[in-house]
């Protein structure tokens, strides 16, 4: 039945609409004529072409124009970080809120109709959170949130007191089970900065915790090595040490006798030397005197960041510095000097509890012990040093300290938020497509040793894997991301994740990593994933779209890096609207144009399918620098396919000659073979006429030529076919189960069964209830009596009351009972 | 895509509705009689489908199941009997928009509302049908109705009701233009449930026989068969009924059947040994009348006068 109503903000979008226009050739060569000469950058047309608006949007995007009804991964959930595994996997670091409610409710009702209204409205909670977050800067404790949105959601239902306690009871019971001390964090101006602060502390709290408690057993056991040596020194055996020793038995000994005694003939331990108790003692000290800052992450900007969050996360230091490639380098050598002294404390505890320390191997290591000595559990025990970088400042002014940072080998995130659409190395006032776009990441590769990973922030599990594992490498690494925001953190007229999304669609900001811990091939150092379909030059999509004969049409499209430039509006200038009267061959989708071989391209022109106000579908014909633009991203993305082996011209070569030797050595056998058959045939040819010859003399000769002749080898080689075996199939006889007749003890309700007839209720309503479906359910048996029971099964006209036996022995006439309950058991 | 993934939409209920909504007070009927399940499932499947209560009307003829409007927290029309058809037309006709119930019953609908019945289904205006069969008049206490088996005993036929029943499975089937015949018993909730949930999404008339007990007058009818599961062939298929196991468990005759194949639907509803139960017929594609019934109705008293004008004077001389 369709007859219902707007309750629910649901349904797809309708499909966009090509208007109709009559379609006139001489407008046509007009209009081409003009588009040509657009496309060409003639600045005499610029005013004669219709622009796009600024509620233009790729066409594959459209269906995603009104954010409010789009759920997408954020606001993400992140989870304790104090509650962490050393190396916690994404998913236990983060996980889509609607994710996280729906796991969690299902925790304690895992039925469909259990705890209906709340299942029923989590989407308004889902969409009540993530309004709550507009605005809001980093993560934000969850357990309140959630619980402020409860109570805006039990408010906006206003259901009737029943319902009411139900909803209340299953709201409690959720929050109760939600995850303790997570935050919940929006997509806002820093997501992957969050993200990585999050990352780091899910890492380092669990190391450090284990740090600690290692350091406090060290102390402990050098302790008892000083007192040990101590009772050996001659101090301890002095008459009035010994004295104080023996507490109340000392009246009874002459300490003085003892001291002398062990002055002269103590044996079998050598006192400790004067240099291993210094050593010790200055371990000891070191140790002792560790008072583990709180700072687990040093993060360095230059000074463009606001907000809460930078003076309000715990660990967290905000360091305003004008170059913070090369300010990150001073921070991590000091940190690193600081800590130096407490891990040589900790390894000479070590050494020393264990009794090898060797003072001539020992001494020269320790003395020169700084953050390259450190192991690699030590590295991930230095708070992490993040320098937050600008894409131009690292293209121009700060290149020289961001490559000698890249360069040195100290494990420092270097986080770059990259606009996906820019050139880095131009300058604020120039075309972005005027040069060749300068990639960061191909820069970050030529350092070699160096961690590069290209990611967004919309990916949030790729975004965290690739944190992860440029942490756990210990080595420098360049975190270029993208976040689908203006540098003001203004959107660009749609939703942020979802522009992010679109610029690893389009090739624009691919994503990618390198990692050289992992080898030294490209095959073991570069993970490709997360790109959509990767082995493609764009991705495709099917498209749908009423043209302007109303007609229904479906067709594969490409999402390339002209329709993610739609999106911006700076870019604009560079995409004209085609008039629909016009009706000509010469118009070609961008895709196909990149593929017209050169002396082709100048009898077409490219164009998009764009989608402006009204759902009205147009196409949208692009400059020749946009196009330009796009071989240059395309080119890019056919270098990292190469890199990741999607597709590599070395390995296809490789292929197409082992191709051709093999089918030219297949040729070669082939045509032995065939000489060889051929030959044979020859041959057994020649005999069997010879045979057929002798038989034909026999039987002229009238002789007997009916006994069985041997037939010819060849033939018989031939012919005789394989004999399969037939294999037997034994079907196992299948084994009747048996039913075992089951003694229902307690009583229960087939609930689904019934038929809400009011009957049971009637009888005993505390002991009968209805459910969310109105269904019967047990309610509390000590409110009735055995008898109530099984009248109710009587009269159950469903017959899904089922007594079981007695629950109280001291009610009267249970044998009575118990015989007609039977039949209901 | 743009890593969307499949529950991109976000659909929220800007007003929410638990079956209290739908509830119109508390339902008298006899104890163990059938229609309080029917009542139930429908107050269920409105509640999962969130139809706002003021967007549904429940529509009635006379008999016991007629009351059913009464139970209904939407709005509701306790009509005459054997008319409720024809007033469902009338609502849909001139608000297509509504949701539309109609209970009736074997006497409402199968004798005084045989003519309605017809057409009803002929016109194939989008709303569900139940009829509740109990194959006796019990509002009048006792008479024999079009469905009453042969032999049963009623006040009207003290000796037994002297003719075969007539079969309103192939009746309807076999008028033109019919969209979706199903059969079920009220005593199998989860059956009963997915066969109205199944009728409520079709668009067009969905006719839903319901063999409903009568533990007061027509005991004799329901009962065996409720006592012998094997007389029901459940049908299944993968455009029919969805089935869970538990309602396979009870009718544990189980067969194939393509609710496109009239044919088909035909051989299982002629069959008196075993009664078929789920979907006989669909035809989603049938001509709904209100999308022809409908055209212009959102025109002004003035511009329909000048339209009737218009037409007249086309025959002036």
């Amino acid at each position: 039945m369709t007859a219902t109503s707007a309750n629910k903000t649901q349904g797809g979008p309708s499909l966009p609409v090509i208007p109709p226009a009559v379609k006139d050739s001489e407008a046509t060569q007009q209009i081409m004529h003009t588009l040509r000469h657009f496309h060409l950058g003639n600045p005499s047309v610029r005013d004669a072409v219709q622009r796009v608006g600024s509620d233009f949007l790729p066409a594959l995007l459209e269906p995603y124009r009104d954010v409010s009804r789009l759920r997408y991964d954020y606001p993400l959930f992140l989870f304790d970080a104090a509650q962490s595994e050393a190396n916690p996997n994404p998913e236990q670091q983060a996980k889509p809120i609607a994710e996280v409610l729906g796991e969690t409710v299902a925790s304690f009702a895992p039925g469909g109709d259990s705890a209906r209204i709340l299942k029923d409205n989590l989407p308004w909670l889902e969409r009540e959170l993530r309004q709550k977050l507009v605005n809001v800067e980093g993560p934000v404790s969850a357990t309140a949130l959630v619980k402020d949105a409860t109570e805006a959601m039990v408010k906006h239902l206003s259901l009737d007191k029943q319902n009411n306690t139900r909803l209340q009871d299953d709201i409690d019971k959720m929050l109760a089970a939600l995850p303790g001390n997570g935050y919940l964090l929006a997509y806002g101006r820093y997501p992957a900065i969050h993200l990585l602060v999050h990352s780091i502390r899910s890492r380092v709290i669990p190391r450090h915790a284990g740090f600690r408690a290692e350091i406090e057993e060290h102390i402990r056991e050098l302790k008892i090595l000083l007192d040990v040596a101590h009772s050996q020194s001659d101090e301890a055996k002095k008459p009035e040490t010994l004295s104080g020793s023996m507490g109340g038995g000392s009246s009874l000994i002459d300490t003085s006798v003892l001291s002398r005694v062990m002055g002269t003939k103590s044996q079998g331990s050598v006192a400790m030397s004067e240099e291993r108790r210094k050593r010790i003692e200055s371990a000891l000290q070191a140790l002792e005197e560790y008072q583990h800052s709180n700072t687990l992450v040093r993060f360095i900007h230059n000074g463009p960041l606001e907000g809460e969050w930078l003076s309000s996360t715990e660990g967290f230091e905000s360091i305003d510095e004008a170059d913070p490639c090369a300010a990150a380098t001073r921070h991590f050598d000091e940190e690193a000097q600081r800590l130096a002294r407490v891990f040589a404390a900790n390894r000479i505890a070590r050494l020393e509890i264990n009794a090898i320390y060797d003072a001539a191997i020992h001494d020269p290591f320790f003395a020169n012990f700084d953050w390259e000595a450190f192991s690699r559990e030590e590295l991930l025990l230095v708070p992490a040093v993040i320098a937050l970088e600008s894409a131009n400042h690292v293209a121009n002014d700060g290149m020289n300290s961001f490559s000698k940072l890249l360069s040195s080998g100290r494990p420092v995130q270097i986080f770059v938020r990259v606009q996906a659409h820019n050139n880095p190395a131009a300058s604020s006032d120039e075309d972005p497509f005027q040069n060749y776009r300068t990639e960061l990441g191909y820069l970050g590769i030529a350092h070699r040793q160096a961690v590069v990973s290209q990611a967004s922030a919309a990916r949030h599990i790729n975004l965290l894997e690739r944190f992860g594992s440029a942490l756990d490498a210990t080595r420098t690494s360049l975190h270029l991301i993208n976040i689908g925001l203006r540098p003001t953190g203004q959107d660009m007229g749609l939703n942020a994740w979802l522009v992010a999304g679109a610029a690893l669609e389009g090739r624009v900001h691919p994503a990618f990593s390198i990692n050289p811990a992992a080898g030294d091939a490209f095959a073991d150092r570069m993970d490709f994933s997360g790109n959509p379909q990767p082995e493609n030059d764009w991705p495709l999509h099917m498209f749908e779209y009423l043209d302007d004969t109303g007609i229904n049409v479906v067709q594969e499209l490409a999402f390339t890096f002209a329709d993610y430039a739609l999106l911006i509006p700076r870019l604009h200038h560079h995409f004209a609207v085609v008039p629909n009267e016009c009706d000509t061959d010469a118009l070609v989708p961008v895709a196909e144009f990149l593929q017209l071989p050169e002396e082709r391209v100048h009898q077409h022109v490219p164009f998009i399918w764009g989608v402006g106000s009204g759902n009205v579908l147009h196409r949208v014909v692009i400059s020749r620098a946009l196009i330009q633009a796009c071989r240059d991203r395309l080119n890019f993305w056919h270098t990292l396919q190469e890199m990741a082996g999607v597709r590599n011209k070395h390995i296809d070569n490789a292929i197409a000659a082992t191709r051709a030797e093999v089918e030219a050595q297949a040729a070669a056998e082939k045509a032995e073979l065939q000489a060889q058959f051929e030959a044979e045939l020859a041959n057994v040819r020649a005999e069997a006429a010879g045979e057929v010859m002798g038989k034909l003399t026999d039987v002229l000769l009238g002789m007997d030529f009916t006994s069985g002749a041997p037939r010819p080898a060849f033939a018989a080689s031939t012919t005789a076919p394989a004999a399969a075996a037939e294999e037997e199939v034994v079907e196992e006889a299948p084994v009747e189960e048996e039913e075992e007749e089951v003694l229902v003890e307690d009583p229960w309700i087939d609930t689904p069964l019934c038929t809400t007839c009011n009957d049971c209720l009637e009888i005993n309503p505390i002991m009968f209830l209805y459910d969310d479906t109105n269904q019967a359910v047990l309610g509390d048996l000590s409110s009735g009596t055995y008898k109530q029971m099984v009248e109710a099964a009587e009269i159950c006209p469903s017959k899904c009351i089922h007594p079981g036996q007695p629950w109280d022995a001291s009610e009267s006439g249970l044998d009575e009972l118990k015989e007609r309950a039977a039949p209901f058991n | 895509m743009f890593g969307i993934k499949a529950d991109w939409s976000l659909d929220v209920f800007e007003r929410y509705f638990t079956l209290g909504d739908y509830s119109g007070g508390e339902a008298r009927w006899c104890p163990g009689c059938g229609d309080f399940a029917v009542l139930n499932t429908v107050h269920r499947v409105l509640r999962d489908a969130q139809i706002p209560p003021e967007n549904s009307v429940a529509v009635s003829g006379i008999g016991c199941s007629s009351r059913l409007p009464h139970y209904m927290g939407t709005y509701g029309l306790h009509g005459l009997h054997g008319r409720a058809l024809p007033l469902a037309n009338g609502i849909k006709a001139h608000r297509p928009e509504l949701d539309v119930w109609v209970a009736t019953g074997d006497g409402d609908c199968f004798s005084i509302g045989a003519g309605p019945w017809l057409h009803s289904v002929r016109y194939n205006m989008d709303m569900v049908v139940l009829v509740f069969d109990n194959a006796i008049y019990g509002l009048t206490k006792n008479q024999t109705s079009p469905t009453s088996p042969t032999g049963m005993t009623t006040s009207t036929h003290p000796k037994g009701a002297p003719l075969p029943a007539l079969n309103p499975l192939t009746v309807t089937l076999g008028i033109t233009n019919v969209s979706f015949v199903a059969q079920v018993v009220d005593w199998n909730p989860p059956l009963l449930f997915e066969t109205l949930k199944a009728a409520h999404a079709h668009r067009g008339t969905s006719f839903v026989r319901i063999l409903q007990r009568c533990p007061v007058f027509s005991e004799s009818f329901c009962k065996p068969l409720q006592d012998n599961p094997n007389k029901f062939v459940l049908l299944e298929h993968e455009n029919g009924i969805k089935l869970d196991d538990s309602v396979k468990r009870v009718f544990s005759q189980v067969e194939q059947h393509d609710p496109s194949d009239w044919l088909g639907a035909m051989k299982f509803a002629k069959d008196d040994e075993h009664l078929p139960l789920g979907l006989l017929y669909h035809d989603p594609d049938a001509v709904v009348y209100e999308d022809i019934s409908a055209r212009d109705l959102g025109k002004s008293d003035e511009e329909k006068i000048t339209a009737i004008n218009k037409a007249m004077d086309s025959f002036a001389i």
